[in-house]
């Protein structure tokens, strides 16, 4: 979206939030079933939006639906709030939200939508996390029937994802799942929890906040209740684990802006092909570079 | 003009209003046992919110006045087939709502019953200990006016996870929510 773009307005205008009411209460309706049954994928009829499906549109009309002009937001796409795409959906929510305020830090922020990252911050009661999701049912590699999909996820039946799990382990010595880690809610229903990392998937688990996944293509929208058991599917001898950010000598890598050894990296190579690392959550890395800084100058 | 902003502010049909008011309901279901308060009578206002007519209600008591129903906007259908179902709490449950499906669990119907009083912690006449998703400690809810046998229906509506039930329990001016994963005993807290 370029940053002279404005909606066409006709005679009625659009109303706040750019949804009209029905739609909205058609997504707040499945919201609350949604929380009522944890991780189950809640269709609901998903609105064509001013862009194209798989840019966001699922989380977009969460966050729409649940936005009012005495909130504030956060948009991050792979932990950074200044990529095009987090840009473009901030500057979207400006457009149709009037009053709504916007920030990049995440402890001020009251609603935060989110591309394939979880805050480093953890977060509060006070918040709710809005994931975008491309794939919604994490069975949809091992059963490619939707009305077959359905009936497993309601008998909890996951033996063949386990199975799919399993051959990871003979072939690779490892689960090699490095995203999407299918993730079980409530001793029940197993989730697709978005493309985050590994590393942001015990944040599911017993969070304060409400996490809500909007999957605008596939038309689904489930939730990770607060304080609830999140349990990344494994077997009782091999645990899981997150990504690790030791080098061969076995030391933690720091970020090379902020030197956090306790964050997310990504890894960067530079034209010389040199590797360098660097804290995946902007916000987070550009306050630890000032909390050092400050301690500096003291 | 300060006559126009109360007038909006108490207006529930306004969409600012029913955005607060559905922002009230989700901390509800998130928080199942935390008592939201509402600046009208809830039931209608949470109904106000919720529906459209795209979704059905079933008032089999007559507890709403005819002059609502059209600004609801929902299809009216008997008991057993509604998605919404508006209830006194102080009589005793009937034959069990739709329950959803196996495949299909967002069809189990959310019920609102009308009760005297909902208390955190004073003395009341049925004391509720709830635990589940949503509740990191213990909470205990009491309420007053509610017939004692709805907590037995309830809890055997849900008992088949994934299928149940979601209660929305209003007095006159504060509601709480019970979805299908809080599970309810009666008594104090030991």
């Amino acid at each position: 979206m370029n940053a002279y773009y404005e909606l066409p307005m006709e005679d009625a205008g659009y109303s706040f939030g750019f949804l009209d009411e029905y739609a909205k209460k058609e997504v707040r309706r499945c919201i609350l079933k949604a929380i009522s049954v944890p991780g189950y994928q809640t269709p609901y009829a998903s609105r064509e939006m001013p862009m194209g499906r798989g840019f966001g549109t699922g989380g977009l009309q969460l966050t729409l639906s649940l936005i009012g002009a005495d909130d504030t937001l956060k948009v991050i796409d792979q932990g950074s709030d200044d990529s095009v795409n987090a840009v473009n959906l901030r500057q979207f929510v400006q457009l149709t939200c009037p009053g709504v305020q916007v920030t990049e830090k995440t402890q001020e922020a009251t609603l935060i939508q989110s591309r394939h990252r979880i805050p480093e911050k953890p977060l509060t009661e006070q918040q709710i996390l809005v994931l975008q999701v491309p794939y919604p049912d994490a069975l949809v590699v091992v059963e490619p029937s939707e009305a077959r999909r359905k009936v497993m996820h309601g008998e909890a039946d996951y033996s063949r994802l386990l199975v799919k799990l399993y051959e990871d382990v003979v072939r690779f010595a490892e689960i090699t799942l490095s995203h999407r880690y299918p993730t079980r809610i409530n001793g029940h229903y197993v989730i697709d929890p978005s493309p985050i990392p590994r590393w942001d998937v015990p944040r599911l688990h017993q969070s304060p906040a409400l996490v809500l996944l909007g999957a605008g293509r596939e038309k689904k929208i489930y939730a990770v209740p607060p304080y609830t058991v999140a349990e990344p599917l494994v077997f009782d001898d091999i645990a899981f684990r997150v990504e690790d950010f030791r080098d061969s000598n076995g030391n933690r890598i720091a970020c090379r802006c902020c030197g956090s050894t306790e964050s997310f990296l990504d890894e960067l190579i530079d034209d010389a092909g040199k590797v360098t690392h660097q804290c995946s959550d902007s916000s987070y890395c550009e306050e630890h570079q000032e909390t050092i800084s400050a301690r500096k100058q003291a | 003009m300060k006559n126009e902003m109360t007038m909006v502010e108490a207006d529930i049909w306004h969409p600012v209003q029913q955005q607060q008011l559905f922002r009230s309901l989700l901390d509800a279901f998130s928080y199942p046992g935390r008592i939201q308060s509402c600046t009208t009578e809830p039931s209608i206002a949470l109904l106000s919110a919720l529906l459209d007519g795209q979704t059905t209600l079933s008032d089999p008591q007559d507890l709403l006045d005819e002059s609502v129903w059209p600004k609801l906007e929902a299809r009216r259908v008997p008991y057993d087939l509604a998605a919404f179902i508006l209830l006194d709490g102080s009589r005793a449950p009937e034959r069990a709502p739709k329950l959803g499906t196996l495949e299909e669990p967002e069809h189990g119907a959310t019920l609102l019953l009308r009760v005297a009083a909902l208390h955190a912690d004073s003395a009341s006449e049925l004391r509720l200990q709830l635990t589940g998703p949503g509740i990191r400690q213990p909470v205990s809810l009491g309420v007053n006016g509610l017939h004692a046998d709805w907590i037995a229906a309830r809890n055997d509506w849900v008992s088949d996870f994934p299928l149940g039930v979601e209660l929305l329990l209003c007095d006159g001016q504060r509601f709480v929510a019970l979805p299908r994963t809080t599970q309810i005993k009666i008594g104090g807290a030991a």
